[in-house]
């Protein structure tokens, strides 16, 4: 039986603080404006700050699908593209990887807080994510987004622009940044 | 002129109020549904239409000031999460019997699987109870859709209508078409004003009968001429499936990759409660099975089966597949229906080579959180009166139970206070400590308090003043402008001894608290501590002229404040040795203050932080 597919999933995902919503809130609008369909859902949990977060996001470029009556959520193995803040929550959407799946994420490691399982952590969570043998590409963005922007937070725009710029998602890298910066108050 | 916006779950309850000339909003604020409110205020602002808020301090409050506006004519708008359901259910039982004026509608945040709450509760079984119209939306346009419609259904059958929205489609996006001129054609409140009916409003003794009888016959009446839902696929099928909510997406996605078209026919209810019997009737006519796909418990397949008792010949399954608890999700539909028509095609599961554990980030306070200093100095407090057995410490939800290994339960809000009453009534021995935020105190923490005078304990309460109500979007308290005066309040109602302390001074909390716990009767610690994502401008300036260290020659390595104070921004390097984060730290000195080694240090721009300090602007 053959399984269709016919939209492109994505995964942003990061810890409280990182801009997760806002980058989504971006991507959201820059579809829209491109006369495409997108939903999904953002996942904050209950923290205020430093716990996992992520959005999912579906966009179907034909418009003639009833895009609504589709899930919010994404199958595993069926990631098409994959923007992790922080290398922990790259690892945490393994599931999700196919062996297509692209993945954008940025090495700089916030360790988990696990009170006394320390030794549960991982020695090195990019090499981790390597060794999971998919599409990887990793740097240090948030050091990029100081260095460019003055801005930590930008680091996901670098991403994204990243992704853009390698046609990982079919979206001009010129607009998402407009959206970014003009949207940074209104968001 | 109409156009096209990009909107989440609350904006688009907002929106669709607004445009509703809704002009009463109450609501208590709770995630997944905390950001309608702010949503609809910007609206007025932006539309300069008057509508009235109630920032209301419980559910309870909510809904009876929504029922009153509603009494007068004007159109109400109720928010609050699932568990506000049970602090509401009182006057929401008496609601259908008064019955509304203008339309009202209750909007209910729910959250299966948890994702932004303590608990996961079912509010569907309340529903036979309130007999009141119920919409579940499965998108976001639908969200927009169904709460105008839920005015018009409300007014014509003069009943306020419920809809349930779950944590997932609240915070999903869609794009809805809205008028960015004259969106309202009401922009005043209603002149026709509160009009006595005492036959309604004065529900007693045979009254209260007559209009129970009444609101069973209208709710029947809207069953019979209402039906709110939508089929796809086969309706030959001899396969029927039954949705409401969010499961409603993964269905139809499964049928359509797995190609099950032919082999299914799909119905979803959006208006959930009453059912329309014959519609139900007809779907199943020609089935033989029936599969209710719903999450949480099996309230459409429990009424789908009452209806339908001694009335038709299918079989109807639904929760001895799906559990009720969690939330279903879209493998969970997906490997289920590849299952049931035992497909042998790829099946959707992970790679079996990426077998290792991911750890979870467990909850902590924000970096110079005042609830972080406060715990600790309460750990120390307990610690050292651990000879006579383990002292207890009862949480409440809330920022404060954000690590949630700090306290012996966390229940519903309240609890704090509720459970340790009855533990200190029976005499224990141990120390007991309850806690709550100030949210939770004014929201019922306040009468509990006022019961343990009543009943002459010996309970000693500690209150997490941040001065907002945090957790849900820094919603506005009653000590947030200063303008409630605890210590009179509390002695007012009579409670024996009142402190007040700050969670930044640990020294001046510590020997507090060490007081009060030889005091015996009622005694209230009131801990002040701005929430630190509420810090003002100025804080910010002086902040980045302040640079705390870690003296390495005078570190002890004792790890207090790494392993006990747990500030995220004390990052461990190797051999027990630590920094601070600068970028992470929020300089809230409590480190400095705990360092048993004097160990923490600053470096202060003197010349500059006196210019800030001294010049005038927000403080
Ligand atoms: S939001 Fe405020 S009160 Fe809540 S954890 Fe953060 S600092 Fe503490
Ligand atoms: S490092 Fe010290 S001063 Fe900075 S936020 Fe943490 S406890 Fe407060």
């Amino acid at each position: 039986m053959k399984i269709k597919k016919n939209n492109i999933n994505i995964i942003i995902a990061g810890i409280g603080g990182q801009g997760v919503g806002h980058l989504s809130r971006c991507l959201w609008t820059l579809v829209v404006r491109s006369g495409h369909n997108v939903h999904g859902s953002f996942v904050k949990g209950g923290a205020q700050s430093l716990g996992s977060i992520y959005s999912t996001m579906r966009i179907f470029v034909d418009k003639n699908i009833q895009y609504e009556n589709y899930s919010h959520q994404i199958l595993e193995n069926d990631l098409d593209l994959l923007i992790a803040l922080e290398p922990y929550e790259s690892l945490r959407y393994k599931n999700f990887f196919n062996d297509e799946t692209k993945i954008i994420c940025s090495t700089n490691i916030v360790k988990p807080w696990v009170g006394p399982l320390e030794n549960c952590l991982f020695e090195d969570p990019v090499a981790v994510l390597f060794s999971c043998g998919r599409d990887v590409i990793a740097k240090d963005f948030q050091a990029l987004a100081i260095q460019k922007h003055n801005n930590v937070k930008a680091a996901g725009l670098e991403m994204m622009i990243i992704a853009m710029e390698n046609n990982f998602i079919p979206y001009n890298a010129k607009e998402i940044k407009e959206i970014y910066w003009s949207s940074l108050k209104t968001f | 002129m109409m156009e096209q916006i990009l909107v989440d779950g609350n904006e688009a309850v907002a929106w669709a109020a607004f445009e509703s000339n809704v002009t009463f909003l109450s609501h208590y604020p709770g995630s997944p549904v905390n950001k309608i409110a702010p949503k609809l205020f910007e609206l007025s602002k932006k539309f300069n239409s008057e509508i009235k808020f109630n920032d209301a301090l419980n559910e309870h409050v909510a809904t009876l000031s929504a029922q009153g506006a509603s009494l007068c004519g004007a159109r109400s708008l109720v928010v609050m999460k699932h568990v506000g359901m049970n602090i509401a259910a009182d006057p929401l039982n008496y609601l259908g019997l008064t019955g509304v004026v203008g339309g009202m509608l209750i909007v209910v945040g729910t959250d299966p699987g948890a994702s932004c709450s303590t608990g996961e509760e079912d509010p569907h079984w309340y529903i036979p109870q309130l007999n009141f119209p119920v919409f579940e939306p499965t998108s976001v346009r639908e969200i927009f859709e169904l709460t105008k419609k839920s005015y018009l259904l409300s007014e014509k059958y003069k009943l306020p209508c419920l809809m349930f929205i779950p944590a997932s489609l609240c915070n999903n996006h869609s794009t809805i078409s809205v008028s960015m001129s004259v969106s309202r054609t009401v922009d005043k409140l209603p002149a026709n004003m509160f009009k006595k009916n005492f036959n309604l409003y004065v529900n007693v003794g045979t009254r209260s009968v007559i209009n129970n009888k009444n609101l069973f016959e209208k709710i029947w009446k809207i069953a019979q001429e209402n039906i709110c839902a939508k089929s796809f696929f086969s309706k030959n099928s001899k396969i029927g499936i039954i949705t409401r909510g969010a499961t409603f997406g993964h269905v139809f996605e499964s049928v359509e990759r797995l190609g099950l078209y032919d082999l299914i026919h799909l119905l979803n209810y959006d208006l959930v409660f009453p059912l329309n019997k014959d519609d139900v009737l007809d779907f199943v006519s020609n089935k033989d099975e029936v599969i209710v796909i719903e999450d949480q418990g099996g309230f459409l397949e429990n009424q789908i089966k009452n209806l339908l008792y001694n009335h038709a010949n299918v079989k109807i399954y639904g929760k001895n597949y799906f559990p009720p608890y969690g939330e279903i999700s879209f493998a969970m539909v997906y490997n289920f229906l590849q299952n049931y028509f035992s497909f042998t095609c790829s099946k959707n599961v992970a790679d079996s080579n990426l077998k290792f554990e991911v750890p979870e980030r467990l909850g902590v306070f924000c970096e110079g959180c005042p609830h972080r200093s406060s715990f600790f100095i309460i750990d120390k407090v307990l610690k050292e009166h651990a000879s006579i057995g383990p002292s207890i410490i009862g949480g409440d939800i809330g920022c404060s139970s954000l690590p949630p290994q700090r306290a012996d339960w966390l229940l519903c809000m309240n609890a704090g206070i509720g459970i340790a009453q009855g533990i200190v009534q029976l005499g224990t021995e141990q120390l007991v400590i309850s806690t709550g935020g100030d949210g939770s105190f004014f929201h019922g923490g306040l009468i509990s308090l006022i019961s343990a005078v009543h009943n002459k304990l010996n309970l000693l309460h500690i209150v997490l003043d941040n001065e907002y109500i945090a957790m849900t979007g820094h919603q506005l308290s009653p000590t947030s402008k200063n303008s409630t005066k605890h210590v009179k309040l509390l002695k007012a109602v009579g409670v024996d001894h009142v402190l007040t302390t700050n969670a930044f001074r640990p020294k001046d909390y510590e020997r507090k608290l060490e007081k009060l716990i030889k005091f015996s009767g009622v005694r209230v610690l009131w801990v002040k501590g701005k929430c630190a994502k509420m810090r003002s401008r100025k804080y910010k300036e002086v902040k980045s002229l302040v640079h705390p260290f870690i003296n390495y020659k005078k570190c002890g390595k004792c790890t207090i404040c790494y392993s006990e104070l747990q500030c995220p921004a004390i990052v461990k390097k190797t051999g027990n040795t630590f920094s601070i984060s600068l970028e992470q730290c929020q300089r809230c000195g409590v480190c400095k203050s705990i360092c048993p080694n004097g160990a923490v240090s600053r470096k202060i721009n003197t010349k500059d932080l006196f210019k800030v300090i001294f010049s005038n602007g927000q403080q």
